[in-house]
């Protein structure tokens, strides 16, 4: 067994350091504390949000290193070394992120719940696919559940979304 | 967390998991030690299935995080032969060129489990080891004829994913690795477009004497089923014409017992030869 190995095996706390929504943090969690129990509870960033607790209805989504991740399905220290992005990161200067105001203008919401996840996804999609055909779009908002809006508002925010983030959206 | 309580609120820490030890193994022996040793070990690898098996009453005391083993992110072929690690997550897997240019039939279907969020962080060996029904790696690998490398103190030994189904992970240490042999391979395709009914994935090898196909059907709650035809004396180009005698006479061989609550097996003989017609009518050699 290498020796870095023994030295840090056998643990029941970590000690993490991550960069959270642009500022660096350090912070001492329990093995079994949940990335999403640890950004909701333990630094009060509400705007992930607890649902199935399974990882199936993506409320919980955040972006690790850019990527959309269950937060419920993962433990806190698997964010050692990593970007994380909330809802809380996303405006800039009390503006709202492009993809936020898409969601705003087409009605995109009802009851809220899953919107963070669904601004965050549809962030890390138009960030892989910049010009993301209806197909595409659809695949990846099924990796959320939204229980309210049937998605036609949803898909409508990505595609204005993506529109005006390519700079093609008439004014 | 005070002011949650005050408000009449249960914070979600409430259903804190029981107290973990955990263990960061960088090597596949150091792995396997701490697998053989630990109290009531679990590991995790892109953990998408962890927390659903805590769902479901797992209650480990240690924790592997498996997450580090680079010797098992690693997929490359040599001669026809894939090796996949267990730690090749289905984006990663699905996406590289190399499999793509191999066996582009299995990297489609490969892209198509789950959905993106989940495709990004599961991995294949996770897919398998959970052991669910509903999780499609299982079928495909099987209708490849893979084999699985498992690493145990005692050493390492090589299973079929009928072996893995039939009998279960206990003793057999760590799935490491998945190897295909794509040699005598010539095309792969999956059809589940009648998912989470039944999904079904054909394979077309070539025999000295010909071809032999190869049809691998499963449903949500079925483990997967594999049929096989040989045809002597045929060549690939000649499937398309008989592509409804063919999975006429394939599909006889569908066993009484492959039936659930809602597929009947006549439905699966009826509709898996429909879905093999298409499939053989659409095929990539």
């Amino acid at each position: 067994m290498s020796d870095d190995a023994a030295l840090v095996n056998g643990q029941s706390e970590c000690a993490l350091r991550l960069t959270l929504n642009g500022a660096e943090r350090t912070i001492t969690v329990p093995v079994e504390r949940t990335a999403a129990d640890l950004l909701r509870d333990d630094l009060r960033l509400t705007g992930t949000r607890i649902g199935c607790s399974r990882g199936v209805c993506g409320a919980c989504v955040a972006l690790v290193d850019g990527v959309p991740a269950a937060t419920c399905s993962m433990f806190a220290f698997q964010l050692d070394g990593c970007d994380v992005q909330t809802i809380e990161g996303l405006a800039q200067e009390g503006k709202l992120h492009p993809v936020q105001q898409a969601f705003v203008e087409q009605g995109a919401f009802q009851c809220g719940y899953c919107t963070s996840g669904m601004i965050l996804l549809t962030k890390a999609l138009l960030e892989q696919h910049p010009r993301p055909d209806r197909a595409t779009i659809t695949e990846w908002i099924s990796s959320n559940v939204c229980r309210c809006t049937g998605y036609a508002q949803i898909i409508a925010a990505v595609e204005q979304a993506a529109a005006r983030l390519a700079g093609e959206e008439k004014t | 967390m005070e002011y949650l309580p005050t408000a009449g609120l249960l914070p979600t820490s409430a259903r804190t998991l029981a107290p973990l030890r955990l263990w960061r193994p960088t090597s596949i022996a150091d792995a396997v030690s701490y697998l053989d040793r630990c109290e009531a070990p679990v590991l995790l690898a892109g953990g998408t299935d962890l927390v659903a098996q805590y769902n479901e009453g797992l209650s480990p005391r240690s924790l592997i995080d498996i997450s580090r083993i680079d010797a098992m992110r690693q997929l490359r072929q040599r001669d026809g032969v894939l090796h996949i690690g267990a730690l090749v997550t289905h984006h990663g897997g699905s996406s590289d060129a190399g499999l793509r240019a191999l066996v582009p039939g299995f990297a489609r279907a490969w892209s198509r489990i789950a959905n993106p969020r989940i495709r990004f962080r599961a991995t294949l060996g996770g897919n398998l080891m959970a052991r669910r029904t509903r999780y499609e790696g299982a079928l495909l690998l099987q209708a490849l004829k893979a084999k699985l490398n498992f690493t145990a103190p005692a050493g390492t030994h090589q299973v079929s994913v009928d072996t893995l189904w039939q009998h279960g992970v206990a003793g057999r240490g760590m799935l490491t690795g998945i190897e295909v042999d794509t040699r005598n391979l010539m095309a792969f395709d999956y059809e589940r477009s009648l998912r989470p009914l039944m999904t079904q994935a054909l394979a077309v090898w070539r025999q000295p004497s010909g071809l032999r196909l190869g049809l691998t059907m499963a449903t949500e709650h079925l483990s997967p089923v594999c049929m096989s035809l040989t045809l002597p004396g045929i060549a690939v180009s000649q499937l398309r014409s008989r592509a409804a005698a063919i999975a006429r006479d394939l599909l006889t061989s569908l066993p009484s017992t492959f039936a659930d609550v809602q597929v009947t097996t006549d439905y699966a003989s009826r509709a898996g030869a429909a879905l093999m017609v298409r499939q053989l009518e659409s095929l990539h050699v």
